[in-house]
């Protein structure tokens, strides 16, 4: 396992669970802003009392909707398997308008969907390795493109943070050219891999040169799936976007529940056979690049090869112990990480692990189930060892109880039983 | 579903009920039971007219006496679509193996119902009434059996032929139904209609075929007496009430009238030339008496005319207007009479005695001569064979006119003003006859038929209705709506963020800091409400008057960064034309405010439901222009004659046109809205409780006294909660289903003791409506509590 340590697939994987992190973000985000310049907050309307004027019960509605994630999972779960596209083309689509000045998220709502967008990055391609994705913003009436298609996310991350983008929010956004610039960025997506795009819109109004819903049509002529996570109030013509393109649309009510609406979108979509294109078309045979020379194959076995993916699987070169590099197998030509496509010969670089970690979505380990701790009974949690108190989570192949916390970062994070593994 | 009220089998063609459906229902069989009539209130949206449908079709056919349905509804779309809900409701009836004889339709105007090839290609309801007559007035018709050459309507033809051996098979036919049936049998569909009204289970027409003397004389008068008559959207019925007995005479008016006493003079002058007989015989019939010839008329099942008294019908025609010739001279007299009137250069305001004392000094035209001249009028065109009633239209107002000024010396009152406007330099002279009595126009309605329904979604405060119209109803209630969330969100706005109190009060509504926070409300809204918003402001002129004053201040800009502005202006076409844009914007995402005025066409009949409205602002109270002098008359024949103090209607007028206006928004359990009332005045107990139950359960503590900023926090509050999925089941909270329905049902026949205590509790109130308010006031108090209980309990019960 030489991936092991290579940091931006790892980083970030601790996200929905652990308690404290969303407070921490609320530390890290609040910037030099003062209490005083902050819009008029009703705090009190957050956490209410019930008949008995505890507010206990409110509290631990609060705590209890943070793990709403897993629960939302575990929902899916009960479906059985389902078709998903592993291998995924995205367009991250950022509002960069002025209403994203406004400072209802904080510092501003655009620092906060950067911010977002940032772990959004990191977690797709942790969980999406075979994906690509591009990041568009839409500002001043235009779409302009921050970052092109490609695989690697610090390239992606890099252009969210340098100048790339002027983080001054300005003018009025536009649907139509931002989805008109999609389009054009994901011509030459694969036509095994899912096209999606994932718009963070935070203004209510959006300034069209023509109809949107004409170039809603073209995109579902082109199967691409719209997703929108609003920043403000519900604006009908994006959920007509989402509802027309079998994408999905919602509002979030606070900072937590936008970051984990936009990472929802992390885990690939269900394939739907949509205007009788069949699923068929996304079923992909893999096959590992070898140096054999060109193929002999002819007739029903070079339309098959035509069809494969091809991918290498570089072996990891360490020379200082700093700098690993990844020659591609084909070319020679160094990576610099994994995943990635070869710059000079185009083809798919991943690692056996990374593969393997794509699987998950399709075969997702079954939810744990949640029981009362008995009255004497006195146990401790197997992945950290701590005390269970009132509930446990028992997985359903080993029996084994575990945590509430640790529930979730097996589901979230390592996708695997750690006593079957 | 199927379930019973009582011993009545409910045929109802949904899955599921809404409770405040069921409890409308069950107040609804009790005032039919009684015989009564009855006053509800349930918000709009919640199916009002499918509830009503179901309930009385099933009434009609559960019982032997199959009493006829009018269902009065006000404009055609509305028609259509209550038509379009009873088809529905028939397809369930007949799925459930009721094989009943029924016959539904809708009446409307010949321009929406004619098939003719040639006439019905004309846009105007006029042209098309004019060219219709032309082809199938009865002297053409003479004529054209003679000469084959006159053009005749086939249509209307073969509808004559097949008079009384062909029928409508049994059905419900829409409007297009009707006229396609009417075209597939080669039969008039506007005539056909009128004639099978008679034979119909179910007549859905406008309001006008009840109430506008002159239409219900045609349409409706041999309607049997137990029907049941429903009004629906009636909290305005008392201004149709008015409006339909009012005239107003203008100069233009007068100097049409004129001309058409010439073409009159012409006409009789060559017919006496060419075919006196026509003449003679004209007036040997006057002599007999007016309408001698409908003897249904002294039979109590006829609607009696409220223009004409019935006993002066039966008196013969003073001699004086008998010849045509005298009769057009007569009415030359009262013409020039009448134009030297309005020349007066001040207001004056008379009763109808002071007017004919004065008439009759200067021209000794008599009361009594007068009277007949409606009738006269309309005698006389037909023996003069004029099929351009267009053209004589005026002249008709004339003699209208003089018909009612000389009948009514109660409840009218003759208002002259030489401007339109005070500060209006160049006179446009008009003599307003305006009724100020609602009852007149109504009564015959309640007198003649058994159950009369008054229905909509904003009646309260509801205890002055029977008042205005003079009547008494067995049932008077108001439903809440039953949500499982909270949909809509009241909110009162009384001072801008700089603590200035807003008010559209006429001493500070042109204060700039007034204006200002007006202003900057809109912006703040245009901010953070998605999509569509609707602005009302209390009348035109303030309208005109404060985006001029925004314009300049540069607010206006500032909200096109938002939105989009349109704007109502009294032109109905470019007022379509921008409510068609501002839809188109609210679907497009670009987002747009529609500035529009209360009393207006958008306040009225356009719906903005979903995009099309996700907030209404009310800037100020919609209260009347109170200088009108017709307001000023109105006021004090109400204070005099029903006991209501000037403030009590006028606040009451204010706010049932405040509840139409925020009721826009909302128009369906998954529609969800704002509604902003921006004015200190409405913070007032007094003023927020005349508000309709429904939208004032939505008011807090917290919500009735806010601040701009306060407020648009709130807002966005809102519109964020309303934009998560719906996650809870509806079931059981909004929604019934059979088994819920039933049990309800049980219950309800256990508590059946207390709830005649009830019934008798508001007859016996209601037996002295005459009363003065606060007696009424306290019945409506004791209605509402149980209702309150009513709906209450479903919530434990499930």
């Amino acid at each position: 396992m030489d991936l092991d340590d290579d940091p931006p697939a790892f980083a970030h994987r601790n996200r929905a669970g652990a308690k404290g992190d969303s407070a921490a973000d609320v530390g890290d985000t609040e910037g030099p802003s003062f209490t005083w310049e902050g819009q008029f907050a009703r705090t009190w309307d957050v956490v209410q009392e019930d008949a008995d004027g505890s507010i206990a019960a409110a509290v631990s509605a609060i705590s209890e909707s943070s793990r709403r994630s897993q629960l939302r999972r575990r929902l899916a779960d009960s479906g059985g398997p389902v078709r998903r596209g592993i291998v995924r083309s995205m367009v991250l689509v950022l509002d960069l308008s002025r209403a994203m000045a406004e400072n209802d998220y904080r510092p501003t709502r655009a620092e906060a969907a950067v911010k977002v967008a940032e772990v959004f990055v990191q977690e797709f391609f942790d969980q999406n390795p075979l994906s690509v994705l591009g990041i568009l913003g839409m500002r001043n009436g235009i779409a302009n493109v921050i970052s092109e298609m490609g695989a690697d996310p610090n390239e992606h991350i890099n252009c969210l943070r340098r100048g790339r983008i002027d983080r001054d929010p300005d003018g009025e956004p536009s649907i139509q050219n931002a989805l008109e610039l999609v389009l054009t960025q994901l011509t030459g997506s694969p036509p095994h891999s899912t096209r999606e795009v994932l718009l963070i819109f935070g203004s209510l109004t959006t300034w069209d040169p023509g109809d949107v819903l004409e170039t809603v049509e073209k995109l579902r002529s082109e199967r691409v799936r719209c997703s929108v996570v609003g920043m403000t109030a519900e604006v009908w013509v994006c959920k007509e976007i989402a509802n027309l393109t079998g994408g999905t649309y919602a509002v979030p009510i606070s900072d937590a529940h936008f970051r984990e609406l936009v990472l929802d979108q992390v885990v690939p979509p269900p394939i739907v056979d949509r205007d009788g294109s069949s699923a068929e078309e996304h079923v992909v045979t893999l096959g590992a690049w070898k140096r054999d020379g060109p193929s002999t194959a002819s007739g029903d076995a070079a339309r098959r090869e035509a069809a494969l993916v091809k991918m290498g699987f570089p072996k990891r070169i360490d020379e200082d112990g700093s700098n690993a590099t990844f020659p591609c197998p084909v070319c020679r030509y160094p990576s610099s990480r994994l995943p990635n496509t070869c710059p000079s010969c185009s083809l798919q670089l991943v690692s056996a692990p990374l593969l393997a970690r794509s699987y998950h979505h399709i075969f997702p380990l079954p939810a744990f189930r949640e029981l009362p701790l008995g009255p004497e009974e006195r146990a401790t949690c197997t992945g950290c060892l701590d005390e269970l108190d009132a509930r446990k989570w028992v997985c359903t192949r080993c029996e084994k109880s575990f945590c509430g916390e640790c529930d979730v970062f097996v589901h979230d994070a390592l996708h695997n039983c750690p006593v079957r593994m | 579903m199927k379930f019973t009220i009582g011993e009545l089998p409910v045929y109802f063609p949904y899955d599921y009920i809404y409770p405040e459906q069921y409890n409308y229902m069950r107040a609804l069989k009790k005032a039919l039971d009684a015989k009564g009539h009855c006053l509800l209130e349930m918000p709009s949206g919640t199916g009002k007219t499918i509830t009503l449908l179901s309930l009385i079709v099933s009434y009609q056919m559960f019982y032997p006496e199959k009493r006829k349905l009018i269902y009065c509804s006000r404009t055609v779309p509305e028609i259509e679509k209550a038509l379009e809900e009873l088809k529905r409701l028939r397809e369930y009836r007949l799925k459930h193996g009721l094989q009943e004889e029924f016959l539904a339709l809708g009446l409307s105007a010949r321009k929406n119902l004619c098939v003719h090839p040639e006439v019905s290609k004309n846009k105007r309801g006029n042209s098309v009434d004019a060219k219709c007559r032309n082809l199938t007035a009865s002297w053409i018709r003479s004529k054209a059996a003679e000469d084959p050459s006159i053009e005749k309507c086939d249509f209307f033809e073969d509808l004559e032929k097949a008079d009384g051996n062909r029928s409508m098979p049994g059905g419900v036919y829409t409007l297009e139904d009707l006229r396609e049936w009417g075209k597939s049998n080669g039969l008039c569909p506007y005539f056909l209609a009128r004639r099978m009204i008679n034979f119909a289970n179910v007549v859905i027409y406008s309001y006008h075929y009840l109430l506008d003397p002159k239409v219900a004389e045609l349409v409706s008068k041999e309607i049997s007496k137990d029907a049941i008559v429903v009004f629906d959207e009636a909290h305005n019925i008392d201004n149709v009430c008015i409006e339909s007995l009012s005239i107003d005479i203008t100069k233009p008016i007068l100097d049409g009238s004129t001309k058409s006493l010439n073409t009159l003079e012409d006409r009789v002058n060559h017919i006496k030339e060419t075919n006196r007989g026509l003449l003679e015989e004209e007036y040997s019939r006057l002599v007999q008496g007016l309408r001698e010839t409908q003897q249904s008329r002294e039979t109590d099942e006829v609607l009696s005319n409220p223009v004409l008294p019935d006993q002066i019908l039966n008196e013969a025609v003073p001699g004086n207007i008998r010849r045509a010739e005298h009769f057009v001279i007569f009415l030359r007299r009262f013409v020039e009479y009448l134009k030297s009137r309005i020349r007066v250069m001040h207001v004056v305001v008379e009763g109808p005695v002071s007017f004919l004392g004065h008439l009759k000094e200067t021209t000794s035209i008599e009361k009594k001569p007068l009277r007949f001249c409606a009738e006269r009028l309309s005698s006389l065109i037909k023996t003069l064979e004029l099929t351009d009633l267009e053209e004589h239209s005026s002249l008709a107002k004339v003699a209208t006119f003089a018909t009612l000024v000389s009948t009514y010396t109660q409840g009218f009152q003759l208002i002259l003003e030489p401007y339109e406007n005070d500060s209006d330099a160049i006179p446009n002279p008009t003599l307003r006859f305006t009724c100020l009595d609602a009852k007149l126009a109504i009564k015959p309605v309640f007198d003649r038929f058994a159950s009369v329904v008054i229905t909509s979604g904003t009646l309260s405060p509801m205890e002055l209705y029977p008042n205005l119209l003079g009547f008494q109803p067995v049932i008077m209630e108001s439903y809440q709506m039953s949500l499982t969330r909270q949909q809509f969100l009241p909110l009162i706005i009384t001072r801008g963020s700089d603590q200035v109190a807003v008010s559209s009060r006429f001493e500070v509504r042109n204060d700039l800091a007034v204006v200002r926070n007006y202003g900057q409300m809109l912006i703040e809204y245009a901010k953070c409400v998605p999509d569509g918003v609707v602005a009302f402001f209390p009348s035109y002129l303030y309208m005109e008057s404060i985006v001029a004053a925004w314009n300049e201040l540069g607010i206006l800009n500032e909200v096109l960064k938002n939105k989009l502005i349109f704007i109502e202006t009294p032109e109905a076409a470019e007022t379509s034309l921008a409510l068609e844009n501002y839809r188109i914007a609210c679907d497009n995402g670009r987002g747009a405010i529609m500035l529009s005025v209360a009393r207006g066409k958008v306040s009225e009949g356009i719906d903005f439901d979903h995009q099309y409205g996700r907030a209404v602002v009310l800037f100020g109270v919609p209260y009347q222009y109170t200088e009108s002098r017709i307001l000023k008359a109105r006021l004090e024949f109400l204070r005099d004659n029903n006991h209501i103090r000037e403030n009590d209607f006028l606040t009451f007028d204010a706010m049932r046109h405040a509840a139409q206006c925020v009721g826009r928004v909302l128009r369906g359990k998954t529609d969800y809205g704002l509604m902003v009332f921006a004015d200190k005045r409405f913070a007032r107990a007094d003023r927020r409780n005349k508000l309709p139950k429904w939208i004032g359960q939505g008011f807090t503590e917290a919500t009735v006294n806010l601040s701009t900023d306060m407020a648009v926090q709130m807002a966005k509050k809102f519109l964020r909660t309303m934009s998560q999925p719906m996650e809870q089941s509806q079931v059981g909270v909004s929604l019934w289903t059979v088994e819920m329905v039933e049990r309800r049902e049980a219950q309800q026949r256990q508590q059946g003791v207390e709830q005649g205590r009830h019934l008798n509790g508001t007859q016996s109130v209601n037996g002295h409506t005459n009363g003065p308010v606060s007696g009424l006031n306290a019945n409506g108090a004791n209605g509402d509590t149980s209702i309150l209980d009513d709906d209450d309990t479903p919530m434990a019960d499930f």
